[in-house]
């Protein structure tokens, strides 16, 4: 049996002109091909909606990098008070990552920040971004949630986009972390740096 | 409407292998497109559940992160696929996420299967020419979402189209070989068959059983054709002895009646020589005597006269005799000319001579018509002389004889009688009337020689009919002889006795 196209072929070819060109355009590219139905996935403005959504798709990037998890749990942390942190406690109730316990920190200044598999820096955070990741040092994976922190060089920042929630992904600051992102997320994020 | 009984060997044969290769080829060619349809239709599902799994695969992160343009880009890639109609995306709670259709105004699918509860992660379904899967979507153990694609077949109507054609085109082309095939092995049967036909046709009409068919195989037509031949070679000794005993039974036959001729011509040459040589010495005889009487009278007394006398008559009775015997054989031998004449013409004839004969007699002849008949007149003549003489003859010690002559008409004869109320005669001697020199009464009571009787039943024989007579003594007899309407002239079994046409010239 032959198939026309190869998928697997053509995400090898997309990648690197993602990789290349501005997000932007990507996405205009998309939408160009299909209208999609957004009701669905439109933010109500309720601020708990927007939080469980970051918390799923916080739990979702643990699919999507390689950490060296050998022992131990799988430690989230969240820098500032933020509405996420409920949300990500109920979801290490009923989660693990690759059969660890997702074990959830609450931190209030850059100073408390220790081994984190992923940073969660919230909006209410008051910490110089630099001094964060400085903070975070290698094999961890901060998240931000403030327009143009990426660019700035946040790994993962996510924006609110045609009221749709996307994340932007810094891939040097990604590598500067020692991480690696699979290319089928980077396909879904908004390449910035 | 033929029956099938009727219908020749050759097309019986060739009718069955037609049908036997026909039935076999529809089997044949039935499960050949049973099989490629079955065979397009797994391959499709193949194919569909690859494309399945790849997109599935692919969707996981935008379902994952929300992104439905990401979806949307992903199934958009299945615009590659001429096949796939449309293909939905559904979120885990069944709402849609993303879907495709490959032209605008097909509207998409966004039912799942009746499946959905179902184990299995995918669920095909035809709908017509269409095939459906369902392909539930897993992220480590978790279900993300459904799947589900319509694909077209829109080859499987091609490819039942060109199946059915290749397997019409084989099946005609197979039946075209078998005709051929057929019509050549079929003459391994039927032309040996039909030869056998032919030559016993041919026995049947020239009764020629010198034919053979050639024997060149031990099938059961060999075995046929040389029990064909066993059965002609029997019939050929049978038919080939019986000629023999028929042509030696005829020789025989030839070799007996000519012997039997040749006594017959001899008895009859003896007795007629005889007859005739024995007239001299009796004329002799006779005139010698009456020399003597007449010329010596006076030297002879009375006794020597009566002695005399009586040598005269016994001469005359001898003479009588002789000449009877010379009629008789004469009438065996005499060529017949055929006639139509009036029996009454004839017998008034003889009536009127006969009675002159014996004039002074009182006779009452009763007459009635007589049918006219076919055959030798002078016969005739001859028959009644013998007849009416008879009458007369025998009525003579009555004081009023009388004579009735008549006839009766059957459907194929006519019967003539002659009836009397003279001496008649014992009905137990009625064999022995109508036999030379058979007499039933004495020379001296009534006059004759015992002839004329067996005259009659000759000539009448000879004209194929028959005599006999009733009597009663001293009350009468009645003679009839019939003669059949439709003469057989000629000598019957009755005359088997009588001598062949003898030449005069002897």
């Amino acid at each position: 049996m032959t198939l026309s196209f190869n998928i697997g072929t053509m995400l090898g070819s997309v990648a690197p002109f993602v990789k290349k060109k501005c997000g932007r355009v990507f996405v205009a590219v998309s939408l160009l091909l299909v209208s999609l139905p957004t009701s669905s996935f439109r933010l109500e403005g309720s601020a708990n909606s927007e939080y469980k959504l970051k918390a799923a798709f916080l739990y979702n990037f643990t699919q999507y990098f390689d950490w060296d998890i050998a022992g131990g749990d799988f430690v989230i942390g969240v820098l500032g008070s933020s509405p996420i942190t409920d949300q990500l406690e109920q979801i290490a109730k009923i989660k693990t990552v690759k059969d660890k316990r997702i074990v959830i920190r609450q931190l209030e200044s850059v100073g408390e920040i220790g081994a984190c598999h992923i940073l969660f820096v919230a909006s209410s955070s008051s910490a110089p971004l630099s001094a964060v990741l400085e903070k975070a040092g290698r094999g961890t994976l901060t998240v931000c949630e403030r327009n143009g922190y990426g660019a700035r060089g946040a790994p993962i920042n996510f924006i609110i986009v045609d009221n749709k929630l996307r994340f932007e992904a810094n891939l040097k600051a990604i590598n500067a972390a020692g991480l690696r992102a699979s290319s089928q997320l980077l396909k879904l994020a908004i390449i910035v740096g | 409407m033929v029956r099938l009984k009727d219908i020749s060997i050759r097309n019986k044969l060739v009718a069955i292998q037609l049908i036997t290769a026909f039935g076999a080829l529809v089997i044949c060619c039935s499960i050949f497109v049973y099989n490629s349809v079955r065979t397009f239709k797994s391959s499709s599902e193949r194919k569909l559940y690859s494309i399945v799994r790849i997109i599935a695969s692919n969707a996981v992160a935008p379902m994952q992160f929300m992104d439905n343009a990401a979806a949307a880009s992903i199934l958009a890639k299945l615009s590659n696929e001429p096949d796939i109609r449309e293909a939905t995306l559904l979120d885990k709670n069944g709402k849609v996420f993303a879907s495709y259709t490959r032209s605008p105004d097909i509207r998409a699918n966004r039912t799942l299967l009746d499946g959905k509860s179902a184990s299995s992660t995918y669920l095909f379904n035809y709908a017509g020419s269409h095939l459906v899967i369902n392909y539930k979507i897993y992220n480590q153990q978790e279900l993300v979402g459904t799947l589900i694609i319509e694909s077209e077949l829109l080859y499987l109507k091609k490819i039942m189209t060109n199946t059915f054609v290749a397997a019409l085109s084989v099946l005609i082309a197979s039946l075209a070989f078998a005709v051929i095939i057929s019509f050549f092995l079929q003459s391994t049967i039927s032309n040996r068959l039909l030869l056998l036909v032919v030559k016993t046709k041919e026995v049947a009409t020239t009764n020629n059983y010198a034919i053979r068919v050639s024997v060149d195989a031990k099938d059961e037509i060999g075995i046929l054709s040389k029990e064909f031949n066993e059965l002609l070679h029997r019939i050929e000794q049978m038919t080939k002895s019986l000629n023999d005993a028929n042509a030696d039974l005829e020789k025989r036959v030839q070799q007996r009646t000519a012997e039997l001729e040749s006594a017959n011509k001899e008895l009859e040459s003896f007795s007629y020589t005889v007859s005739h040589d024995l007239k001299a010495p009796l004329r002799a005889i006779n005139g010698f005597t009456d020399i003597l009487v007449k010329k010596y009278a006076a030297n002879i007394d009375d006794k020597g006269k009566e002695i005399a006398n009586t040598i005269v008559s016994n001469a005359k009775k001898m003479g009588q005799l002789i000449e009877d015997l010379l009629q008789f054989s004469r009438i065996g031998r005499k060529e017949m000319e055929v006639e139509n004449f009036s029996m009454d013409e004839v017998v008034d004839g003889v009536l009127k001579d006969v009675s002159e004969y014996y004039e002074g007699r009182n006779v009452v002849v009763n007459k009635t018509a007589l049918p006219p008949a076919s055959g030798d007149k002078s016969l005739f003549v001859q028959v009644w002389t013998n007849l009416i003489s008879n009458a007369f003859k025998y009525t003579k010690h009555k004081e009023q004889a009388i004579i009735t002559i008549g006839a009766t008409s059957k459907q194929n004869e006519n019967v003539y009688f002659i009836k009397d109320n003279g001496a008649g005669f014992d009905m137990k001697y009625v064999d022995k009337l109508f036999k030379v020199f058979q007499r039933l009464h004495g020379t001296e009571e009534f006059e004759g020689t015992g002839v004329g009787l067996a005259i009659v039943n000759r000539i009448v024989a000879r004209h194929g009919g028959k005599v006999w007579a009733e009597a009663k003594v001293d009350e009468g007899a009645t003679f009839y002889f019939s003669l059949p309407l439709s003469p057989v002239i000629g000598r019957t079994t009755a005359d088997v006795g009588t001598p062949p046409p003898y030449s005069e010239k002897q």
